[in-house]
Parts: C-alpha cells; structure tokens; sequence
C-alpha cells in the first residue's frame, strides 16, 4: 500500500514536471525568441491557433498537399517531404518526393504532430532539447486553419535554407483561398 | 611460443590459400565499373500516388474505410492516405503489412496460412501475418510494397491488390 502510495507520487510529481518543460517550450514559442524577432516566419501565429474543430477531410488533406508540391516545385526543393495530421496528431496524408533524405520523413511527420498539439507553429522558440519525445522544435510545421477553428496541422521537412515554412504556408493558403490545384 | 604458433598458423593458411589460387593480390581494377554497383528498381512518388489512388477508389465503392502505406524497395515511406473515418490503428497496421510483404516478397496473408500450419517459429520475425500487403515487383525482383489497413483483412488486401493493378495500367 506504502508502495503504491509512493509510486502514485513519483508519477504525480513527474507529471508535474513534463507540463511544466511542455509550458517553458511552448512560451519560449511565443516569446520574442531570437529567430523570430530577427525575422517573424510570415504567418507564424503569435497566439495559439484556434480552438479545435473537427477533422481535417481526406479531400482538403490532398488539396493541402497537391499546393504543397507545386510550391516545391517552383522552388525546386526536389527532397521536400509532406505530412498532414488532424488535430490529435493522427496521422492522414504523407508523400516523400523521390529524392529527399532520409531523416526528413521523420521530421516532416514531427513537425505536423508537433504543430497540430500545440496549436502553434512549430521552430519559433529558441531551440534546445524538446520536453517530450513527440514534440519538436524545429521549423516547418504550421496548424492549418478553416473557418476559426484548427482542423490539422502540415509539416515540411527536407528544403534547402530554411524554406520548410514558406512551402506550409503556401499550401494552407491555397486551402483557405478555395483554390483546388 | 604463443606468438610462434601464430607466425606458422599464418603461413600455413597462407600456402593453402596459395593453392587454392586465392591469396593473389586482389585485382579491384580489373572489376568492370558496371558491376561495382547494384541497381535498385524502386517506386516513384509519382507511382506510390497512383497506386494509392486506385486502392482509394475501390475502398470507396465498396463504403471500406481504409488507410494505405507505399513503401520503396528499402522499407522507406514513399505515401500514405488514411479515409476519414478509418481507425488510427490501422496508420500502423497498414505499414506493418507492407513491411512484411516487402520483406518476404510475397503477400503478408501468406504468413498467417503458415501459422495455421503450426509454424509458430514465423512469430519470432515480427512480420504481420494478415492479409493487406503486397510486394511490388519489377523484373522479378521486390521494388517496394503497398499495405492496407482499416478494412476487413480480405478487403484490406483487394485494395491492395487495386494498388498493384494500377501500375501496370
């Protein structure tokens, strides 16, 4: 029972602490960090996004992504690597092109999950070990939005100077304009 | 002593290798640029989309909720789709069915009728003895595989099946 007791406290108290790390990461998002005061990523939110609403569809996820490749297209990022997540993190939609890197499919997939949790757009704090395996703090990750409410997340991982976000954006843009590339 | 026996061990290997005409110097040069490497056949994005696609569209007939991994000939990510409404589990399920076809170049149903043998040793491998996975061949040889998860295992494997199909449309 003693035992038990115990053991209930650890787990308490460690709970404790990883909300605590989660707050501290998701703060330094939010503040005015080096990375973005020098130059704000355009369209990087600076208060959470929205409340959830619900699930990203299959058709929007495509039509995220199929504006996600023709933004990569133009720039030329032959190795840029797409995952779209609902809210919860879950996984909907995922596309590597032919010549990305390895590493980046592990990203891209973080860095979606990581936006759709936290409401927030991924990269903004100042680096540093995330607080939890899932979370990541590189940038590339954005919530995408639709009628005020967060259906999901992208992330892009695998383009050449930081052009991760730009591409994210582009293709949310195209989701919120109607377009259907 | 120690270090003798050793001197002598090396020497005997030597002469016997010698023998055998296999202790000369190693030619590399005489190895033709072709075949100092091995050429994979591998999946496109441009495929993997397709073949996705196609595994949708059968799902959709049929009102099956599924979600499809395509991965290239080492097991890597090619894409994914999951239709709304398909359990999240079936994220996991699905790329474990094409990790098992891809593996044992057959489909991954295959192993569940060797189970039902009794081959209880196939469990020790961690391969996914379900049907829903398939391997992509191309000239015979494993390209990648598609696996489909979040439907009957049947079904799971029919749309697969439309997957592989649609590439040799």
């Amino acid at each position: 029972m003693l035992k038990h007791t115990v053991v209930a406290q650890t787990v308490v108290a460690r709970a404790a602490v990883a909300q605590t790390a989660v707050a501290l990461f998701l703060s330094a998002a939010l503040s005015g960090a080096p990375a973005q005061s020098a130059e704000p990523p355009a369209g990087a939110p600076p208060q959470p996004a929205p409340v959830y609403g619900s699930n990203i569809t299959l058709a929007q996820a495509k039509k995220v992504l199929a504006a996600a490749e023709a933004q990569a297209a133009k720039v030329h990022a032959d190795g840029a690597v797409f995952a779209i997540v609902q809210p919860s993190g879950a996984l909907v939609l995922f596309e590597k092109m032919d010549d990305s890197t390895y590493v980046s499919i592990e990203f891209a997939q973080a860095k979606a999950r990581t936006a759709a949790i936290t409401r927030r757009a991924t990269g903004g704090g100042p680096g540093g070990s995330p607080p939890t395996p899932d979370l990541i703090g590189l940038a590339g990750g954005l919530p995408i939005v639709v009628n005020g409410r967060t259906i999901g997340a992208i992330g892009v991982s695998g383009v050449e100077g930081g052009g991760d976000t730009a591409i994210a954006q582009a293709a949310i843009r195209a989701l919120e304009s109607g377009d259907s590339p | 002593m120690a270090r003798f026996s050793a001197a002598s061990a090396m020497g005997l290997a030597a002469v016997c290798l010698t023998a055998l005409g296999l202790a000369a110097t190693p030619s590399v040069g005489a190895l033709p640029p072709e075949a100092q490497w091995v050429v994979h056949r591998s999946v496109s994005v441009a495929a993997a989309r397709k073949m996705i696609g196609a595994c949708e569209e059968l799902a959709a007939r049929n009102h099956w909720l599924v979600a499809v991994w395509v991965l290239d000939d080492g097991g890597t990510p090619a894409a994914f789709a999951r239709m709304e409404g398909a359990p999240v589990l079936a994220v996991e399920t699905a790329q474990e069915k094409a990790r098992t076809a891809l593996r044992i170049g057959h489909p991954s149903g295959d192993i569940g009728a060797g189970l039902d043998k009794g081959e209880l040793q196939l469990l020790g491998l961690h391969l996914f003895p379900m049907k829903g996975g398939l391997p992509l061949l191309a000239d015979g040889r494993v390209a990648g595989a598609i696996g489909v998860g979040g439907a009957e295992s049947a079904q799971d494997e029919e749309c697969a099946q439309a997957g592989v199909d649609a590439l040799s449309r």
